[in-house]
């Protein structure tokens, strides 16, 4: 067999004879499988609706002959007697029992649903298989078409919130310095966070962004160990399974058209309390007189605000009292506000277009689509397009024994963005952008703007930062543009009947070509030209960087491949027993390349460059600061490559069709951390059992029409792309004194590095009402994250400050429970369904680190305490405020005011344990009402049992330039306050302990529960117009996202999420869905 | 069955070569030396390898800061600390860099070391280089790890007082406890021997942050120099200076400039600076100005002719005084040089020579330097000072010429061991600090979170 290549460049085509080898290997293993008996072929549809249905379970009289529908409804058996019965048999409808005769080939079988019947039967991907979810030992969720749909975005996971228990999505990241979506809390203390996320069978690494949303049929996310472990490494934080569409039988062509828009208010920019101008004003006055200034001033160079610099005029009498106190009489007259709304903020507006067509013959099925999505973003100048084409495409061969699937996905998107010169905030509160005029004002920079009139070298260019200028001009752009190919192919073999073999292969590519361009005239450009400018020896000025545009690209290039062959065989023993198992051999190689490059002196029109003019070596000193820097060389390529060869199998038995154990068991290779350390054979495995209870003969079939008993146990594990088993390093470009290229030692050498690994258990209970009206899941589980690596304090004297191995655990746990009812039936319809998760976290070990309190509480997850959660808040005890307007703490049982001990003790008593920054609780509720065509649906999601620390006076900021002043009005004044605030009173100068243990104290931590209102739906079926406009259907759909907060535990109406401003603005969409 | 058994087995077959499959590294930027060029590049990295502590010249009489304004406004408190000799040094800060960088220089030294073991390889010359600056390294910031952190090298008590780990490995589980400076500066004098043996490269032409013979040499002039062994410093000096004896004549140097020197000037023979922190008391460049002035009473030593204080200082607007980028500044890092410069051997090798009792070649020695310092000419009147006033006169030109370079605090112990006594005073705003030589102050403390693993 050929050997894989050792490089780096291993060709599609040395791929693609393996994969040939391989198919070959197949066919020969199918070759001599004829066999007695006939086939009998046929399809089931649901009576309802003539929808086919997959998953059905068809047997013959004595469960000898077993098989069940696949995706498309359709079976094939092979039989061995002439003539029998055939039984047909699925969840939420009636079983069926049909004769066959010699005559007999195909069966069109219609399936009437069960009374009352609330859930399609669900069939769950695990991205190696399907399974018919009753038959799941493990805990799968499986979101539908219908429910992700109910929400627009260009992002399908940004749809995922709230929808499934056990899933959060943080609405603010940076807040709790997490990933985007969490499934069962978290398991890991430094390593990836992320649920792996499988897009039709194969791991995606790509940007979601490439993913068109009305593509999806349908999300499953696997929680547990029997669900996810066949995952292996990739399975520990919990995988998401996205579906495609693809081609569904039906009596004819299913052609579909929707297009929606969503608009949201501009970016709320100032919801943050702010200073007046004219308080502002003050505060700079009062800093001024006290010298604060100063050392800035003499630099000459160094900026200061438009203020600061009339009262250093008034000062030296350049101008008058009386025109100083005048030019700031104006200046506090100014409100930033009102020009920065007009000119850099906009109102979101995201388009949406896509068609689709779906259909099948006898033979071939199909689906094919495509979509463009056009948003504006709320901030000027920043716009995303995406265009994404679809085509999927099955072909059955020879009685439907061998299944030829093809699919391919292309995505094109492109992002733009505004200057970086363009404030994302105003940078004073009287900042004006444009005067009277119409002119262009500049902003305060890196230099102070006297200075920069001041300078006399003629051929320096214009220095001033002028944010209008560079916003109009057509000398800046930025557009990030990826193009995605996604081509997937399998081949699947009926080989005798109960035995599949197939064959898959994934190949993918990404380029991504992001251009930034600096026209000659635009700030950055002229900054960097300025900065690099000289004074030659006869005294000229000359030009380090030549003139005309900078021009800075970089290109990345993506490529995944996968191959996989599998085997599963599927039988039945007897009546009773039956037999299914999966097993299968996965090699994938990811691999990413990233090269940037940079041209000075650049000519768009000729694109042409003056690169070769470019001194890299010698340092420029700068006109400002006397510094000496080197022009960037703005070139960089790196690459990364990771490999992974996988083994996995998955068996299940199941006795008298209501008793079922599972099994898996995977076994990874991958060239992260080295090769020795994956020579440790870490398996990760799973197994589960679960008991139909009301399949049982004593089980009384009036109380509950289903009651289902599950569990199971087992490893997934987590990957750390940091670490390596040897001695690494990297390699640093100039070292700062001599210019020479350096490595840096990244890695100590650990031989003993291994994977991290999850131990999870999950215990669930199914049940469904008599009437089939309630039906509800309850689930316990655990996880306990093992071997978690995590920096370990070595002394200094080693050498690293830290080293990183697996020396950490942590213990998750949590509940589970869904509830779906449907309250009213009938020509009014009332549904409701409500998710409850409970969550909780402790560290269990941990090296500690030795660290202050304060520390301790200011960098959340720094230094994990055992015993506590991850994500714990610490608090400083505060009393009030004394008679002077300071805070009083404690120490040693004292109250006390030497703040600087209550900092740095290491004492953790003297520190008070206030609750974890992530929800402990947190929940939905869905309910849905429709009336003849029309139907109004709203979510509320609830979120409790933690806190969030917010913000009060920040006497360091105040006195450091900022204008966002919380409390400002509420501070300690005058003697007396202290009996009305606990905010305390400003000082100058700052006393930075004092500062610190105010920010920090307990008083500020407020218990963060909440429930928010999250959106809003109604939809309307226009049956009359859509008959007049002959079309199947015709929907218009108007929503209401991200509403609001209705409810919160603090009394001061903060919302927990949004602390700190900036509140998320009300997205509405109106969309129209045509079907032909 | 069977089938299903044949099928796995080429399955299986499928991982034969799993191992080289999974050989790739998985990222172009993480790099596991293989060649000795990798070793070399591993010593190359100027930011932890060429970097001597910052707290000897933080705690020296050099520089004042002229109100309390000022002092209070510093971002450390150790920076603060040191300033006033305050005995309780870092008030709970960590990562002392005095300690930790310099002992991450250590680490890389072990790491070239037992890397370069395992590579081998058949250029033994290369290999003998690579090991010779490994070792010079390792000597190196032990021998500044030992000047901060222990007490002053005494012939009668170095065996028994405690120095710093010695640390032979780069085993990060490995911890090892004090060692007795005796035990230390015979590592020091070890490594050092092995490295002037082992060095092939006398002194870099341009790149003088790599460690050379001529390097080795006057470190061991240094270390001799600091154990009081004068004859054998005086002969590592001569050594170090018959390999390169050039100093830069400041008769040719630019006066009105903050930039006096270029990065590779001729003086230096080993590059250093200060661990890159406490930036404001750095002194070097304006910007520091608005913090610190020098000290006046050093500036009032300079004689009216010298050119020293014209090339090493300028004023600022406030009227203070502060150092323009001297020896080695790249100009890009405002951190002070530390490292090994010509000057200091000429003066190494004449105090060792006038302590030795050769006092004309003392005086010659001394002479070499100062000629390079005073316009042409100028009658320095040392033809006959008796050995005690030569002695003083060679401290006095040691004082003004390695103003900023971290020499000045080791000095003052090296001074008092020999017989003279300095009591050091500081002034900020109405109070007065005294820091008599005899104080246990004098050394500085080893960093608490360090200490728990030394008992």
């Amino acid at each position: 067999m050929n050997c894989y290549k050792k490089n780096s460049n291993s060709t599609p085509r040395a791929y693609g004879l393996r994969f040939a080898v391989l198919i070959l290997l197949f066919v020969l293993f199918s070759d001599a499988q004829a066999q007695s008996g006939r086939i009998l072929g046929g399809a089931v549809r649901s009576a309802a609706d003539g929808q086919t249905i997959e998953g059905v379970s068809i047997f013959t009289e004595k469960g000898r002959e077993k098989t069940s529908t696949d995706r498309d409804g359709k079976f094939s058996l092979r039989v061995g007697a002439a003539t029998g019965i055939l039984h047909i048999r699925h969840i939420g409808f009636a079983e069926q029992k049909l004769g066959y005769d010699k005559t007999t080939s195909h069966l069109e079988i219609n399936l009437i649903p069960a009374e009352n019947q609330i859930e399609e039967v669900e069939v769950v991907s695990t991205g190696y298989q399907s399974i018919p979810k009753e038959r799941a030992t493990g805990s799968f969720v499986q979101i539908d078409n219908e429910l992700l749909n109910r929400r627009v975005s260009t992002n399908i996971i940004d749809r995922l919130d709230g929808m499934a228990p056990g899933l959060i999505t943080n609405l603010d990241r940076k807040q709790r310095g997490q990933g985007d979506i969490e499934i069962r809390g978290r398991s890991t203390l430094y390593s990836n966070s992320e649920p792996l996320i499988v897009l039709d069978d194969f791991p995606f690494e790509g940007s979601l962004e490439s993913i068109n949303p009305n593509d999806v049929e349908n999300i499953t996310i696997l929680k547990d160990a029997a669900a996810a472990s066949i995952w292996g490494v990739r399975a520990s934080n919990g995988v998401i399974v996205i579906t495609t569409k693809s081609g569904k039988q039906g009596r004819q062509p299913v052609i579909e058209f929707n297009t929606n828009m969503s608009l949201a208010g501009k970016r709320n920019v100032f919801d943050q309390p702010m200073l007046s101008s004219s308080e502002f004003i003050d505060i700079e006055r009062f800093l001024f007189g006290k010298g604060r200034y100063n050392s800035t001033l003499n630099t000459g160079w160094q900026p200061v605000s438009p203020v600061v610099e009339i009262l250093a005029q008034m000062r030296a009498a350049t101008i008058t009292e009386q025109d100083g106190e005048r030019m700031l009489a104006t200046i506090a007259g100014q409100d930033a506000r009102g020009q920065y709304n007009t000119y850099f903020n906009q109102p979101l507006l995201n388009q949406q277009y896509n068609a689709s067509a779906r259909g099948a013959t006898d033979n071939h099925d199909y689906f094919i689509s495509a979509g463009m999505d056009r948003n504006k973003a709320q901030t000027v100048g920043n716009s995303f397009e995406r265009w994404a084409l679809q085509a999927a495409n099955t072909l059955r061969f020879w009685e439907n024994r061998i299944k030829l699937s093809h699919r391919i996905l292309y995505s094109n998107k492109i992002d733009r963005q505004v200057a970086s010169s363009i404030p994302s905030s105003p940078k004073y509160p009287y900042s004006q952008y444009i005067d009277a005029d119409g002119n262009h004002l500049p902003e305060v920079s890196t230099l102070r703007l006297s200075y920069i009139d001041g300078l006399s070298e003629e051929r320096l260019l214009d220095w001033q930062l002028r944010p209008m200028d560079d916003l109009h001009t057509s000398d800046f752009y930025s557009n990030n543009r990826m193009t995605n190919l996604r081509n997937s192919l399998q081949i699947e073999a009926n080989i005798i009947n109960g035995l599949k073999a197939s064959a898959l292969y994934l190949y993918e590519e990404s380029y991504s070509d992001a251009p930034t361009y600096y026209g000659p005239n635009s700030y950055y450009t002229r900054n960097q030209t300025n900065s690099f400018s000289y004074l030659n020896s006869s005294g000229n000025l000359e030009y380090g960087i030549p003139l005309g545009a900078i021009k800075l690209v970089r290109n990345g290039k993506g490529r995944n491949q996968t191959g996989r062959l599998q085997v599963e065989y599927d039988r039945y023993f007897g009546n009773d027993q039956q037999f299914n198992m999966l097993a299968g051999a996965e090699i994938r190689e990811n691999s990413g390349l990233n090269a940037s490059y940079g041209w000075y002196g650049y000519n768009e029109e000729n694109q042409t460059n003056q690169n070769h003019l470019v001194n890299y070596l010698e340092p420029f000193r700068m006109w400002h600061s006397g510094q000496s820097l080197r022009i960037p060389t703005m070139t960089d390529q790196s690459s990364v490559q990771d490999r992974f060869v996988s083994y996995y199998t998955n068996i299940m038995y199941a006795f008298k069709d209501r008793y079922r154990l599972s099994a898996s068991l995977r076994r990874d290779g991958s060239n992260l951390f080295g090769v020795d350390a994956n020579q440790k054979f870490i398996p990760l495995w799973s197994i589960g059992g679960l008991w139909d209870i009301h399949k049982e003969t004593f089980f009384p079939q009036h109380v509950l029409s289903k009651l289902q008993l599950r569990t199971s146990y087992g490893y997934n594990g987590n990957l750390n792309r940091s670490v390596s088993g040897y001695l690494t390093a990297r390699q640093g470009t100039f070292t700062l004194a001599n210019g020479q290229p350096y490595y840096e030692i990244v890695n100590p050498p650990n031989p003993a590095l291994r994977w991290e690994k999850v131990r999870n258990i999950n215990v669930g209970v199914d049940l469904t009402s008599h009437n089939q009206r309630i039906s509800a899941t309850a689930e316990y589980w655990q996880k306990r994250g093992q071997d978690l690596i995590a920096n370990r304090p070595t002394p200094t004297q080693v050498g690293v400050a830290g080293f990183t191995g697996n020396t950490a655990s942590t213990l998750s746990k949590g509940i589970d429970v869904s509830v779906q009812s449907r309250n009213l039936t009938g020509r009014f319809s009332w549904s409701s369904q409500a998710f409850i998760s409970r969550v909780t976290n402790r560290v269990l070990d941990y090296h500690i680190v030795p660290a202050t309190n304060f520390a301790i509480m200011s960098g959340i997850n720094d230094y994990p305490q055992i015993d506590h959660p991850q994500f714990a808040f610490f608090a400083f005890p505060m009393k009030g405020l004394d008679e002077t307007g300071d805070p009083i703490g404690y120490l040693g049982g004292q109250e006390s005011k030497d703040y600087r001990a209550i900092k740095n003790t290491q004492d953790l008593s003297e520190m008070e344990y206030m609750g974890t920054s992530v929800p402990t609780f947190h929940g939905t509720l869905w309910n849905s009402f429709s009336y003849s065509g029309m139907e109004l649906s709203f979510s509320l999601r609830w979120y409790a049992g933690h806190v969030f620390r917010r913000n009060s006076l920040d006497n360091a900021s105040i006195y450091n330039g900022s204008y966002t002043a919380w409390d400002y009005q509420q501070r300690w004044q005058n003697p007396g306050d202290e009996n009305s605030t606990d905010v305390p009173a400003l000082v100058y100068p700052n006393n930075v302990n004092r500062s610190d243990f105010y920010k920090y104290s307990g008083l500020l931590i407020e218990p963060a529960d909440h429930l928010r209102f999250q959106d809003l739906q109604f939809a309307y079926n226009a049956v009359t117009f859509a008959r007049k406009l002959s079309v199947e259907q015709l929907r218009l759909i108007l929503s209401a996202t991200d509403i609001g907060v209705l409810w919160t535990r603090n009394n001061k109406s903060i919302d927990p999420v949004f602390f700190n401003g900036n509140t998320i603005r009300t997205t509405y969409s109106l969309g129209i869905q045509i079907r032909l | 069955m069977k089938k299903i058994v044949t099928a796995i087995s080429i399955l299986l077959l499928f991982g034969a070569c799993e191992r080289e499959f999974l050989a790739v590294k998985p990222s172009s930027n993480i790099i596991r030396p293989q060649t000795l060029e990798d070793l070399e590049r591993l010593l190359d990295y100027d930011l932890v390898i060429n970097v001597n502590g910052a707290l000897q010249r933080l705690a020296s009489d050099e520089y004042y800061i002229p109100t309390p304004q000022i002092w209070q406004g510093l971002f450390s408190s150790t920076q603060r600390n040191a300033y006033l000799w305050n005995a309780d040094l870092y008030e709970g800060e960590t990562n002392i860099k005095d300690w930790d960088n310099l002992y991450t220089a250590i680490f890389y030294a072990n790491s070239v070391l037992e890397e370069l073991d395992r590579i081998g390889g058949t250029d033994q010359t290369r290999i003998n280089d690579i090991r010779g600056r490994a070792l010079f390294v390792r000597a190196y910031s032990l021998f500044d790890l030992l000047n901060t952190f222990a007490p002053f090298y005494d012939v009668t008590t170095a065996a028994t007082d405690l120095g710093v780990p010695i640390r032979l490995s780069a085993d990060i589980n490995q911890v090892e406890k004090r060692a007795t400076v005796q035990a230390c500066y015979d590592r020091i004098l070890t490594d050092l021997n092995d490295a002037v043996n082992l060095l092939v490269t006398e002194r870099p032409a341009q790149i003088r942050t790599r460690q050379s013979k001529t390097a080795a040499y006057a470190m061991l002039a240094k270390v001799y120099l600091y154990m009081a062994d004068f004859a054998k410093a005086a002969a590592s000096a001569d050594a170090c200076l018959r390999l390169y004896p050039v100093i830069t004549d400041f008769n040719t140097v630019a006066l009105d400039t903050d930039q006096p020197f270029q990065w590779n000037n001729d003086d230096v023979i080993y590059y250093t600076t200060q661990v890159l922190d406490y930036t404001t008391t750095s002194g070097v460049g304006t910007l520091t100005g608005n913090y610190i002035g020098m000290d006046t009473v050093l500036l009032d030593l300079y004689d009216a002719t010298d050119l020293r204080p014209q090339v090493f200082f300028n004023k600022n607007a406030q009227g203070r005084y502060y150092r323009k980028m001297m020896f080695g500044s790249t100009g890009v890092n405002l951190y002070p040089f530390t490292g090994l410069a010509s000057d200091e051997i000429y003066l190494i090798k004449a105090e060792s020579l006038a302590r030795t009792g050769n006092l004309s070649d003392a005086t010659e020695t001394l002479l070499q330097l100062l000629r390079k310092r005073f316009p042409a000419g100028y009658d320095f009147g040392i033809d006959d000072l008796t050995k005690n006033a030569l002695i003083e006169r060679i401290l006095l030109e040691r004082r003004k010429e390695l103003v900023w370079r971290s020499t000045r605090w080791s000095d003052l112990k090296r001074l008092y061991k020999l017989g003279v006594d300095t009591t050091l005073t500081r002034k900020l705003g109405d109070d007065v600090y005294l820091l008599p030589m005899n104080d246990a102050r004098i050394v500085f403390p080893i960093p608490d979170n360090e200490m728990i693993h030394l008992h």
